[in-house]
């Protein structure tokens, strides 16, 4: 993989959470929100003139691209005042957003498959993030670097965690970064690994304390990937990445794995509640082969460490 | 096509299929043998279209090609999630020649660097090690690890220099047995080579060492950049691995990734058993740096064995110290995508649905007639959803996600 230079081209993709329900909780109206997000896309699209967007929109029923779209029913009346890009942007993705939560009351009660009031399908926003990602470097010649910018309004839906696992790892190999701004309610733990995973940054916007939204994406959402590595991000609080085991919802530091279905016990059983697996129990015998191989074999350790470990084995 | 090349993947018409042990003895089709056939000319399947321009025609063929490639079997089946692969590397004087390109060393170089990165984006609980043999000699490059770092690493220094005398299959086969002999029962054993000599210098029987292979049960697959030889594919057949002869780098690049998924498991054999694993927990708060044990660096950063207390740099990998597999719960997670398949697209022949591609939007171009190949779109036939085939290929090789289904 090359480095980034400053003069590549970069691609944004815009995930906007469109959730109504979710938005009602919210000390900063869906309005307001939109409107400093317009400012920021116009930011970013100034700084560059081969800079690409793409804008998508997602609720808890679908998910929707707001721009590009289709030229030919697009009808926007054009405006010698403003720049003609802006303006295109500007007026489709404002008609986009207001049209799917118009259209989201109508609609209450359909089947939307467990997806509760005030979750959002980010893991099918973020799917379609990386297709047009995929697709768009694809089809250009020169190096193009792509970044996803999530605004989050709603909660995690736990159903949804291997689909955003899958999505994350993908982004990290195609060397996306995925920047989360969370403007209200709680912290987004799915999420925050996303950005953690992917080396983009999370920002929680504490907007009823007085933060501005816009001023947090322009001093951190709107560098390119050549720009952030001189930048100094704002730092996060540790991200655990234990894991929970299956039978009792304990967080664990050493856990059994079975070694089928991948679940996680924090002790030892006979049978994988899972997959109803019965296990050979050879566990302690397999283990302690694996260590002396360590030990004998592997010409890494220095002798102080073969010594320690054999302390802690004894 | 000049050599005696095999790939049992393109077994249809339009493939000019000159081997002699293909799956149906020495029989053609229709029941004569293969070599009284009318000879079949690749040029004569594309024909021109109604504006003289053959363009649309090679199009489409390609497009049939990739997507042939990549439909899978997404049966549920047990697969070996952990796997241990040991990877040989042929170092003889034939790995010198230029029949690909630049010469066949620097190509499957370049091809097994993307591999190792593959496997361990695919298999991010898996192992593996690196053995090169030459001068009828074997040698360790790496021993079974998790840090595709000190694969490729090793692979850079060594690998390419050198190039001296005949390979040993023989003994580049018991170096990995003795490698595998460690590695703990419910996980897979599998040894994938890469050849390009067709000659074995071995100091002794290989049918033992295959007798042993298959005692230890060791699934054994080559990719051979010449031709195919005998007692390789029969080591390979009789282990349960497969055989296949690269017939340009592209095709070689396939059959390598072949590997990449973990393959069923069909040894009744094969145990399950509950892996003690650790969650280690990142450290990055300390003032002074601190080495780590896996490379003896100092850095801020790393991640602390709930066991033993030491400090390793980066995840999933094993305890240097006390030897327990250290992961982090996405890992975990990055598994399952094996356990549940992505179903395969079909491809839509009229009625279509949707008037762009679900995944990135691409407005269909003009409404495609059945008989030219124009749009082709695939449909997932669990969302009814339809894509186009960059992001059905995208799907099912990166993403491991439809965007409809989720």
């Amino acid at each position: 993989m090359s480095e980034p230079l400053e003069s590549d081209p970069s691609l944004l993709v815009v995930v906007l959470d469109v959730n109504a329900s979710a938005w009602s909780k919210s000390p900063l109206t869906v309005g307001n929100a939109l409107q400093q997000m317009v400012i920021f896309i116009n930011a970013y699209l100034a700084l560059k003139p081969e800079n690409k967007l793409v804008v998508l929109a997602s609720n808890k029923r679908e998910c929707k691209c707001l721009y590009p779209v289709d030229r030919a029913n697009a009808t926007i009346e054009r405006d010698i005042r403003v720049y003609e890009q802006f303006r295109v942007v500007d007026a489709t993705v404002l008609s986009g957003v207001q049209a799917m939560l118009s259209g989201a009351e109508e609609t209450v009660g359909d089947p939307n498959r467990g997806i509760e009031e005030g979750q959002t399908l980010m893991s099918r926003a973020l799917s379609k993030a990386l297709c047009h990602i995929h697709r768009v470097v694809d089809s250009t010649t020169s190096k193009v670097w792509s970044r996803i910018l999530v605004l989050s309004a709603a909660d995690d839906s736990p159903r949804e965690y291997i689909s955003l696992m899958n999505t994350i790892f993908a982004a990290q190999r195609m060397s996306v970064l995925i920047d989360i701004c969370k403007v209200f309610g709680g912290d987004s733990v799915f999420l925050q690994q996303a950005a953690e995973i992917t080396g983009g940054n999370y920002l929680k916007v504490d907007t009823a304390g007085g933060e501005s939204m816009l001023q947090t994406l322009m001093f951190t959402c709107l560098a390119d990937h050549y720009t952030r590595e001189v930048l100094v991000a704002p730092t996060n609080e540790t991200i655990d990445f234990r894991a929970t085991c299956f039978c009792h919802k304990r967080v664990v530091d050493i856990g059994y794995v079975c070694s089928v279905c991948l679940s996680i016990f924090c002790e030892m059983a006979p049978v994988c509640s899972t997959c109803q697996t019965k296990f050979s129990f050879r566990i302690a015998r397999a283990e302690s082969a694996q260590s002396n191989g360590t030990l004998k074999q592997s010409p890494k350790p220095a002798a102080a460490t073969a010594a320690m470990s054999t302390l802690t084995l004894s | 096509m000049a050599k005696g090349v095999k790939d049992p993947a393109d077994d249809d018409d339009d493939y000019i299929d000159i081997d002699d042990t293909g799956p149906g003895d020495l029989k053609g089709a229709d029941g004569g043998y293969a070599w009284e056939e009318e000879y079949k000319r690749s040029w004569d399947v594309i024909q021109e279209d109604a504006s003289g321009s053959i363009q649309s025609v090679v199009l489409g063929i390609s497009d049939q090609l990739r997507h042939k490639r990549r439909v899978r079997d997404t049966e549920a089946i047990q697969r070996g999630i952990i796997r241990h692969v040991v990877l040989i590397l042929d170092q003889s004087e034939s790995m010198n020649l230029r029949d690909l390109m630049p010469t066949r060393i620097q190509a499957a170089l370049t091809m097994v660097g993307a591999f190792i990165g593959e496997y361990f984006d695919q298999n991010p609980i898996s192992q593996l090690a690196v053995i090169a043999t030459k001068d009828g000699l074997a040698e360790k490059l790496t021993d079974l690890s998790g840090n595709p770092m000190d694969h490729l690493g090793a692979l850079k220094e060594k690998a390419n220099k050198d190039l001296a005398g005949e390979p040993s299959l023989q003994n580049a086969l018991e170096l990995a047995m003795h490698t595998l002999k460690r590695a703990p029962t419910h996980g897979s054993r599998e040894v994938v080579c890469v050849m390009g000599s067709l000659t074995t210098c071995d100091p002794g029987d290989i049918a033992q060492t295959l007798e042993a292979l298959k005692l230890a049960q060791v699934r054994v697959s080559m990719v051979h950049l010449a031709a195919e030889v005998h007692v390789f594919k029969k080591i390979c057949k009789e282990t349960g691995g497969v055989f296949y002869v690269a017939q340009n780098e592209d095709n070689m690049k396939d059959l390598l990734f072949e590997n990449v998924p973990p393959p069923p498991i069909v040894s009744a054999k094969a145990t399950s058993d509950m892996i003690q694993m650790g969650f280690p927990i990142k450290a990055n708060n300390s003032e002074v740096p601190t080495p780590c044990v896996c490379h003896h660096e100092l850095s801020f950063v790393g991640y602390i064995c709930p066991r033993c207390k030491s400090k390793v740099c980066s995840l999933p990998t094993d305890c240097d110290v006390c030897g327990l597999p250290l992961v982090s719960a996405p890992h975990l997670a990055r598994s399952y995508h094996h356990l549940f398949p992505e179903e395969n697209y079909k491809e839509v022949v009229g009625d279509f649905v949707d008037s762009s591609c679900f995944g990135c939007g691409t407005v269909w171009a003009e409404p495609p007639d059945a008989s030219e190949h124009g749009v082709s779109r695939y449909r997932c036939p669990r969302c009814k959803h339809e894509y186009c085939l960059e992001c059905d290929i995208f799907i099912h090789e990166t993403l491991h996600n439809c965007p409809g289904c989720v």
